[in-house]
């Protein structure tokens, strides 16, 4: 009985407002695949355009190289839910792809080895097709240093144009992903693990990443951030 | 006993932290739920800001909001299978400022003593794509003696609906604590604290929505709008009948635990934002509890709460930099006619506000550092609150206790997490100096507090 006087009160309180909110994203109409709902939105946002610094943008991202990279993430070992036993039993072995799956995106290795394979190319497929990111409008300092290593490279030191591989507009292809508007974060953490041998799909990468000092690195982030 | 020379390792707090150093450094980072950890194939800090058990990333809080359903089954299509099941233990040592009264008697238990606290068995699994539950059961140290009771129990049925590019997020809910539901670190099932020694002395009283944890059984439902609005409705009754399972070990008829007459409405809603690395939380949440006045003769007239309470809370997220702060406010409503016609209450009407300002910073996945303010008051009440000192005179009646909290923690693994808290009181039952008549203050209650953490 004493819910009941209280019942449409709490109706009230509790489903009449959402029916007040303006339906503020009608301008993206299709219906997302179930996995990206359930799993990879829950970090990328729905229209792959995640606000965090550190997680990838994957709006507009090619589908074929998207697909690429989750196979790469379902080659590496999982990271161990028991550590410390792991530890234990591994003592004095080379960390090998453990250091892999502790030092990149650990949680990546465990979401795509979750996914089936045709979960992987809806995802891929479902991002390819979202408007990519526009650039942040913010120039700071390092912005004409790193629109110079993009477009023109330093030869001196081992550094290719980024523009080569990653077109002039860094809107990249099935083989070299979308640059443009990457989070800042996330670019210069890639080229960190590219660098420490963390991460091993692109030799070029690899060997430019190295030649590359880190003041470069982030002057390229935050000029891409901007495209 | 008074004047009683301490040994070394008592007596100095540096000595004790250098202790804590030495055990962060010597271990070979995080925690969480390690059948979730199975299930979904990450690490714990994926769902855990800093890998620091319980604050929420944002994929954590959507993680449960969608009832626990990403990752794999049990048994995946590939005939792989996970044990959807994890066991905790926590021990530790705890020192009180003065673990005695100035006539020798034992204020708090087992000072300076190395304890086991708990044994805690998990199961937690996705059971379907739109179906999930995490129950849990701990054998707890309640000095005295050890406790197995039922911890919390949440239990999720989730539908995703698309209407014109809008995602609408539908659930149904089925818990045994209200707010252990919620996916803030503002409620009280969640909130900072995260852990308290269970030899240390809390206040005298505490609002009822945060005392109804394994005493009650719920059924509600929530929806989600565009991952920004949310809220829930839900309705509490004693765990008792069909519900008994949630309340395993909870003894009602010793008569001392809150029995709920009937079903009682609990809300919740709140509205979040993400800019950037920057997101920010305002909600609200309350509830209205009709509860008996003995749990062992649960008949007859009831006393009635009405909590109200808004929350917050700001987070900044980036690879190394973890930063959030929370505040939550609660102010409880007490009709207690029930226990004032028993005595039981000095006054048959009342209130209990409860303030929480806190924040948290974590390094990376390993160190985590947390600092907290609380103040609870509310009305006197001599029957409630009374203190009596030994030479018979009342000398509190109030509720009023404030304090501080700061706590660093260290993942060492994702299975082990070790523990430095000191918690300190400036006013406890209204008082701040002789708080028992015989001298001691509010501040000799403070305790500084060591514990490791194991997850597997």
């Amino acid at each position: 009985m004493n819910c009941l006087k209280c019942l449409p009160k709490a109706t009230l309180i509790c489903f009449v407002i959402p029916l007040t909110v303006p339906f503020a994203r009608a301008e993206q109409r299709s219906v997302p695949p179930a996995v990206v709902t359930r799993y990879c939105s829950g970090c990328h946002e729905m229209d792959g355009k995640s606000q965090l610094p550190y997680i990838p943008r994957l709006a507009g991202l090619s589908a074929s190289y998207s697909a690429r990279r989750l196979a790469s993430f379902r080659a590496m070992a999982s990271p161990p839910v028991d550590e410390a036993i792991d530890r234990i039993l591994h003592i004095g072995s080379p960390r090998g792809d453990a250091a892999v799956a502790r030092g990149a995106r650990a949680h990546m290795v465990g979401v795509a080895s979750a996914i089936s394979d045709q979960e992987t190319n809806a995802a891929a497929q479902w991002y390819a097709e979202q408007p990519p990111a526009p650039g942040k409008n913010r120039k700071g300092r390092d912005f004409e240093g790193g629109a110079n290593l993009f477009n023109k490279g330093l030869d001196s030191q081992g550094v290719h144009a980024c523009q080569s591989c990653h077109g002039s507009n860094a809107e990249g292809n099935g083989r070299a992903p979308r640059l443009a508007g990457q989070n800042s974060g996330y670019v210069m953490e890639q080229l960190a693990h590219f660098r420490a041998g963390q991460r091993c799909d692109s030799p070029e990468m690899t060997e430019i990443a190295r030649n590359m000092a880190n003041d470069q690195a982030r002057a390229i982030a935050l000029y891409l951030q901007t495209r | 006993m008074p004047g009683e020379e301490l040994p070394l390792f008592h007596r100095h707090f540096l000595l004790r932290g250098a202790v804590f150093f030495l055990l962060s450094y010597v271990l070979p980072q995080a925690y969480g739920l390690p059948s979730f950890a199975r299930q979904t194939g990450q690490k714990c800090a994926a769902c855990h800001v800093g890998g620091d058990w319980p604050q929420l990333t944002p994929w954590g809080r959507f993680f449960k909001l969608s009832g626990y359903t990403a990752g794999k089954p049990v048994v995946d299509k590939e005939g792989g299978m996970h044990l959807p099941v994890g066991v905790f233990g926590q021990a530790g040592l705890t020192w009180a400022a003065q673990p005695n009264d100035s006539q020798g008697q034992t204020v708090i238990d087992h000072n300076g003593v190395p304890e086991a606290y708990q044994f805690t068995g998990e199961v937690a699994t996705k059971i379907t794509n739109f179906l999930g539950v995490f129950f849990e059961y701990q054998l707890g140290n309640t000095y005295p003696g050890w406790k197995g009771v039922s911890g919390p129990v949440d239990v999720r049925a989730v539908h995703f609906f698309h209407v014109s590019g809008n995602e609408i997020l539908v659930g149904i809910d089925s818990n045994n604590s209200p707010t252990v539901q919620d996916v803030w670190n503002t409620v009280p099932d969640w909130s900072f604290p995260f852990y308290l020694s269970p030899q240390a002395l809390s206040g005298p009283a505490s609002p009822i929505i945060a005392n109804l944890g394994a005493r009650s059984g719920s059924i509600g439902a929530y929806v989600l709008f565009n991952r920004q609005f949310y809220v829930e409705a839900s309705f509490y009754r004693a765990a008792t009948d069909f519900f008994r399972w949630m309340s395993a070990g909870t003894a009602f008829q010793e008569g001392s635990d809150n029995y709920l007459e009937g079903y009682n409405p609990y809300w919740r809603a709140y509205w979040t934002r993400t800019q950037g690395p920057n997101s920010l939380m305002v909600g609200t949440l309350g509830m209205r509890s009709h509860v008996f006045p003995a749990s062992s003769n649960p008949t007859g007239p009831t006393d009635i709460f009405t909590d109200y309470g808004v929350d917050s809370q700001y987070q900044y997220l980036s690879d190394a930099h973890k930063i959030t702060l929370r505040g939550s406010y609660i102010f409880e409503s007490r009709t207690l006619d029930a226990s004032y016609a028993l005595g039981a209450s000095a006054t048959p009407r009342g209130n209990l506000k409860s303030l929480n300002l806190n924040g948290s910073y974590a390094y990376g996945n390993s160190w985590v550092f947390h600092a907290g303010y609380f103040l609870t008051s509310g009305n006197n009440d001599s029957t409630l609150y009374g203190i009596t000192s030994p030479a018979g005179n009342v000398i509190a009646t109030s509720p009023n206790t404030s304090g501080y909290t700061l706590q660093v923690d260290r993942s060492i693994t994702q299975n082990i997490q070790v523990m430095a808290q000191y918690r300190g009181f400036v006013r406890f039952n209204g008082l701040r100096h002789n708080i028992d008549g015989i001298g001691r203050n509010a501040s000799d209650n403070n305790t500084f507090w060591l514990s490791a953490f194991f997850a597997f």
